[in-house]
């Protein structure tokens, strides 16, 4: 039932880059394709893992098959999850199930179309390295929870950036991404960035709290009317039912964007480095060929447009002469961006803003974007990213007949925080417990 | 502005084979990103870099071997083999 439905949903929307044969459990769960499931291809969107066979369960993949998970699929994405809007895909481009004309985002897309558009599944493994929970969130109309850095395991995920990449969730329902949270975070020593913490349940913190709410002035710069619209009537709505809000500032914004990039793109640069085509992926017969030789010839057939040019950022950003000037100033950047972020959430317990400055734009309009527009598309979500701060997307409303998210940010590990926020809102905005 | 030379270099030692198309093309588009990215040289910055987000501590076990992936298993992936060994380029 669970694969004829995913069968017939990826004949629709394109929302799985691989799909499993069968699927016996208590729940479906459709996996985003860079988290490594034992047995069934991972690719992580590339040509270069095309017949890629895990042999090991991602540590959130086993925790989840513990309490009953059949995994469906694995799920369209960005190539290595470089992109916005899922359009940068070795293989098939997923459309939102809202509108075929429109992009699911990215760079979780096939995660957010499968939950927008099944009947069966309640949440799906995500991901994000800069907003790509979030994001798609966002565009498919449904919830996206991305935890804090380290809260959850990353064993088992395919690299883009060690120092942003987090596993999350997107979800039908506020509670069912709490509810899958309490079973995926928790320490895993087997991932030494994971943090010390037991794992605990988070469902439970699904009750209405006072909670004193910022809104940052800096996060309705550039965002479409139609958004900005939704987004205060949405806070409105909040404020008539006792929740107080106020503007607080983040003038570190729009740098917070570039010092994600270089970060982003320095450690995807070391990162790929690995994909050599000899343990695994994407080969060609070595007789006779130079170890260099070699190399280049499998990552050049192996990699797609955007990987090539992210590779490229990154190499020369760390080359010496620049490294001073673009690593290291990006990440002295970042420490400025966490502390200006802690500064705030010491006044107020959550942020809220929009999730995304555009409802999911049309593939049409996304064609004539040069590649510097689709990394500013990212400007939202980014910050909190790169501070390795916990974030909920909510659906708040509509704009042109496609969904708005409302993004909650918290401090690291206030999980409970933005979930209770989330969970309020979505009673308020007419969501399942409305 | 980086020219088609610097992306040419930077291929070599990313180990990438550009076309001349793909050289003048990567060399406008990076020159682009890059000269938006030089605001970064004004924007407000922390004493030390953040490398992660939250502060780690080094994170060690004790040296006892445990179960890991058996040969078959960790050369089910790669397609150029001989025997229990992964074929590669000469390197001499």
């Amino acid at each position: 039932m669970w694969i004829k439905e995913a069968q017939e949903l990826d004949k629709k929307y394109n929302i799985f880059i691989t799909l499993a044969e069968k699927a016996e459990g208590k729940f479906p769960l459709a996996v985003k394709d860079n988290i490594c499931t034992d047995g069934l291809r991972t690719t992580a969107g590339s040509k270069i893992l095309h017949n890629y066979i895990p042999p090991f369960d991602a540590t959130v993949v086993q925790r989840l098959k513990a309490v009953g998970a059949a995994v469906v699929g694995k799920t369209a994405m960005d190539e290595f999850g470089f992109g916005t809007f899922s359009v940068n895909c070795a293989y098939k481009v997923p459309k939102n199930p809202l509108n075929t004309d429109r992009s699911c985002g990215g760079s979780s897309g096939g995660s957010a179309a499968y939950i927008a558009a099944s009947k069966h599944a309640k949440f799906a493994l995500g991901q994000s390295t800069g907003g790509s929970i979030s994001c798609p969130a966002a565009f498919c109309g449904v919830v996206g929870l991305t935890p804090t850095y380290g809260l959850v395991s990353r064993y088992g995920l395919i690299d883009y950036g060690n120092s942003l990449d987090k596993i999350g969730l997107l979800a039908k329902t506020v509670e069912d991404a709490a509810f899958a949270l309490g079973i995926i975070a928790g320490h895993d020593p087997k991932d030494s960035t994971s943090l010390p913490l037991e794992r605990r349940g988070y469902a439970k913190h699904c009750i209405p709290q006072d909670l004193k709410i910022g809104v940052p002035k800096e996060y309705f710069e550039s965002v479409e009317t139609g958004v900005e619209k939704a987004v205060w009537v949405a806070i409105k709505k909040l404020e008539a039912e006792g929740i107080e809000y106020r503007e607080v500032s983040l003038p570190s914004t729009k740098s917070a964007l570039f010092s994600y990039y270089i970060i982003a793109m320095c450690e995807a640069s070391t990162n790929l480095a690995k994909y050599c085509g000899l343990r695994y992926g994407l080969s060609e017969n070595p007789e006779g060929r130079s170890f260099n030789e070699y190399f280049s010839s499998v990552r050049t057939k192996g990699f797609g447009q955007e990987v090539k040019r992210r590779i490229l950022m990154g190499t020369f950003a760390r080359m010496a002469g620049y490294r001073e000037a673009y690593y290291l100033k990006a990440l002295k950047v970042r420490a400025n961006v966490i502390a200006e972020f802690k500064r705030v959430l010491k006044s107020v317990d959550v942020l809220a803003a929009p999730t995304m400055p555009m409802i999911a734009p049309r593939f049409s309009e996304i064609a004539s974007l040069t590649p510097l527009q689709h990394y500013t598309s990212d400007v939202l979500t980014v910050p909190a990213n790169l501070a390795g701060l916990p974030q909920i997307s909510v659906p708040c409303g509509k704009s042109e007949g496609m969904p708005v998210g409302l993004h909650f940010i918290g401090n690291h590990l206030a999980e409970n925080k933005i979930i209770s926020a989330g969970w309020f809102a979505e009673k308020i905005f007419g969501g399942k417990h409305g | 502005m980086i020219t088609k030379e610097t992306v040419g270099r930077v291929a070599k030692v990313a180990r990438l084979n550009l076309t001349e198309e793909e050289l003048e093309k990567f060399s406008h588009e990076l020159s682009s990103i890059m000269e938006a990215f030089e605001e970064l040289k004004k924007a407000k910055a922390g004493k030390e870099p953040a490398f992660h987000p939250i502060v780690l501590r080094d994170s060690v076990r004790a040296d006892i071997a445990e179960h890991c992936l058996t040969e078959d298993k960790a050369l089910q992936n790669a397609e150029q083999k001989e025997g229990k060994f992964i074929k590669g380029p000469r390197a001499v």
